[in-house]
């Protein structure tokens, strides 16, 4: 199948914004820590007599993703309302944007396997979340409907891409990358687990290297990245069936069930669509004026390509380091944060960046990874971890000591120099300890000193091992290699 | 002239949107009454509106906006008080699914 057809996949993401009231009301944007409608208003409640007034926060994190996203931003911005009767809906429309979006055209690149590619953005546009509805189902006679309307009115983005994707993966790349920007932009948490990033896709299949379209359907109800890529890859083999069968392709919603692995068809008369846009009477167009436009663009921070590029050419990290830690914004911080380059002379930022970027990537990942934390819960501070690589690097910890110092402070979040010091880890430096285990070595290892005395070179590694023993792997091995030579140099000449 | 009225399946229609239950004699009342109502608006198709820009709105553009500052809301016995029905805090509906 897979030579036969090809997936054209269009995605559109509606992202909460990180305002802190709502986008045409005073509430603040608090709903996941509340009680339900305990942040609600007039305005939000749809009560007669109330009126909106836009958000002008949210106006401006829209202008700064289009801009990001390469975007040609409107001289004026319009509100539409989109009616549609459902009880997510207080006032029986969502206000929406129409044929003005905040931010047209534009794209944004994504790497799969190597190979670059610009997926072209069709629009960003503004409007309101709705209420959040829990469906009750006692029996076949008690089934209601519970209103909790604390999330009605949360500023949504919406970020409508062309179908320009063609594959699973490149579905995956691409929000990836679209959540990293929105998180470096300041605007979004782009959390998918709690709702506040979240993706509808529209697809269909077409014969391999042909312009012809076939019938699309939207997926909806997916609720994490691996659910996005398993959707797709369920909808692309069913239709890919349902062609080969003969048949033809229905245009209609599915909803993806995680537990079943499946799209279900959610088509319904009772459901039909007419959202009947027109003006939102009360609220005037408002005028974007380049003036805006632009000292927001001064304003934009650095993007992950630019920090990505940026990594490379001060830090020499390869471009592998360099793309994983800018894949977030809070990595790519943590990571800055822990080289505080300001402090390092210039020769030595390169070999610091890089050992820095092996822990993170891999002591620090794993363990994050195995006890699912994000880099936000971590308990090793940029500081402390700046401080331990110190330690490693002057030879203070080294080895196996190196790996267990970092998991103990992955767990309690304490000083390294505390950790390796009340673990008796650090590498023993007392000249004189050492001395005195060299000379007891020798003295108990006849055989093996008359061997090097001898000429047998390698002898000295047996003797070596002897005084790791004695020293219960604290020494450094290069240091007692010296003073074993030494001795033994000695000894011979004597 | 010759109007094209509003079919009894376009007033079925929306009547269908709007979650309305029209009798069948309903139905036929207001396609004819609906027919009426876009008659009198066709007066407008005399006016001559060329070289003047569309309108999107009534009002002009005042690009008036609020600061993101956040006030306080209502308390939930003020914010319920007026709902046919309540449970646990939440307002209750017939069952919708979709």
């Amino acid at each position: 199948m897979e030579d036969k057809y090809e997936p054209v996949i269009g995605l559109e993401v509606h992202a909460q914004l990180l305002t802190r009231s709502k986008m045409f009301c005073s509430c603040p944007c608090i709903y996941i820590d509340s009680e339900p409608n305990t942040v609600v208003c007039p305005v939000c409640l749809a009560l007669p007599g109330s009126l909106p007034v836009v958000n002008k926060k949210a106006v401006e994190f829209v202008i700064m993703t289009g801009l990001a996203l390469n975007g040609e931003i409107a001289s004026m911005a319009q509100f539409h309302r989109k009616n549609y009767p459902y009880p997510d809906l207080m006032k029986g429309y969502q206000i929406s944007q129409y044929d003005n979006p905040i931010s047209l055209g534009g794209n944004l690149t994504i790497n799969v396997n190597g190979h670059e590619k610009k997926i072209g953005i069709t629009r960003v546009h503004l409007e309101e979340d709705v209420a959040k509805l829990q469906h009750i189902n006692k029996d076949q006679s008690n089934k209601y409907s519970l209103v909790d309307v604390n999330r009605s009115g949360v500023p949504l983005m919406e970020t409508v891409s062309e179908p320009d994707i063609s594959s699973p993966e490149e579905a995956r790349e691409y929000l990836l990358n679209l959540r990293s920007l929105l998180q470096y932009l300041g605007v979004s948490t782009g959390n998918m687990e709690d709702g506040s990033f979240r993706c509808d896709a529209n697809i269909s299949i077409r014969p391999k290297n042909s312009s012809d379209l076939f019938t699309r359907t939207e997926i909806k109800n997916m609720n994490s990245f691996r659910s996005v890529y398993r959707a797709l890859e369920y909808e692309i083999s069913r239709q890919v069936q349902v062609v080969e069968e003969g048949g033809k392709v229905v245009q209609e919603t599915r909803g993806w069930s995680e537990e079943r692995g499946i799209t279900i068809s959610q088509r319904s008369k009772e459901f039909a669509h007419d959202y009947r846009y027109f003006p939102e009477p009360d609220i005037p167009p408002i005028p974007i004026e380049s003036k805006w436009v632009d000292e927001l663009r001064t304003h934009l921070p650095e993007l992950p390509e630019a920090k990505r590029n940026r990594f490379i050419d001060y830090y020499e990290l390869p471009s592998y380091d360099a793309a994983l830690l800018t894949s977030s914004k809070t990595m790519g911080d943590y990571f800055e944060k822990s080289m505080n380059a300001k402090e390092i002379e210039q020769d030595k930022i390169a070999s610091k960046a890089k050992s820095i970027s092996n822990w993170m990537l891999g002591d620090m990942s794993g363990l994050m990874n195995a006890s699912n934390m994000d880099i936000t819960d971590l308990k090793i501070t940029p500081s402390l971890l700046r401080q331990f690589t110190d330690l490693v690097e002057s030879g203070t910890i080294g080895g196996p000591a190196a790996k267990e110092v970092f998991e103990e402070m992955f767990i309690s979040g304490s000083d390294p120099h505390e950790v390796a010091n009340s673990r008796g880890l650090t590498q023993l430096n007392d000249k004189d300890f050492l001395e005195k285990a060299v000379a007891k070595v020798i003295d108990t290892n006849e055989q093996a000193v008359n061997d090097f005395v001898g000429g047998k070179d390698t002898a000295i590694k047996y003797l070596l091992g002897q005084v790791m023993k004695e020293t219960r792997g604290r020494a450094n091995p290069a240091i007692i290699n010296t003073m074993l030579l030494e001795n033994l140099k000695n000894k011979s000449q004597n | 002239m010759n109007i094209p009225k509003i079919s009894k399946e376009e007033v079925e229609n929306i009547a269908l949107v709007y979650r309305l239950g029209l009798s069948p004699e309903d139905v036929s009342r207001l396609s004819s009454e609906l027919s009426n109502i876009l008659d009198q608006f066709r007066i407008l198709d005399n006016v001559d509106t060329s070289g003047i820009n569309p309108t999107g709105h009534s009002v002009s553009a005042d690009g008036a906006m609020r600061e993101d500052e956040p006030s306080k809301s209502l308390p939930v016995n003020k914010t319920l008080q007026n709902a046919p029905s309540v449970e646990n805090d939440y307002f209750k509906v017939k069952a919708v699914l979709e």
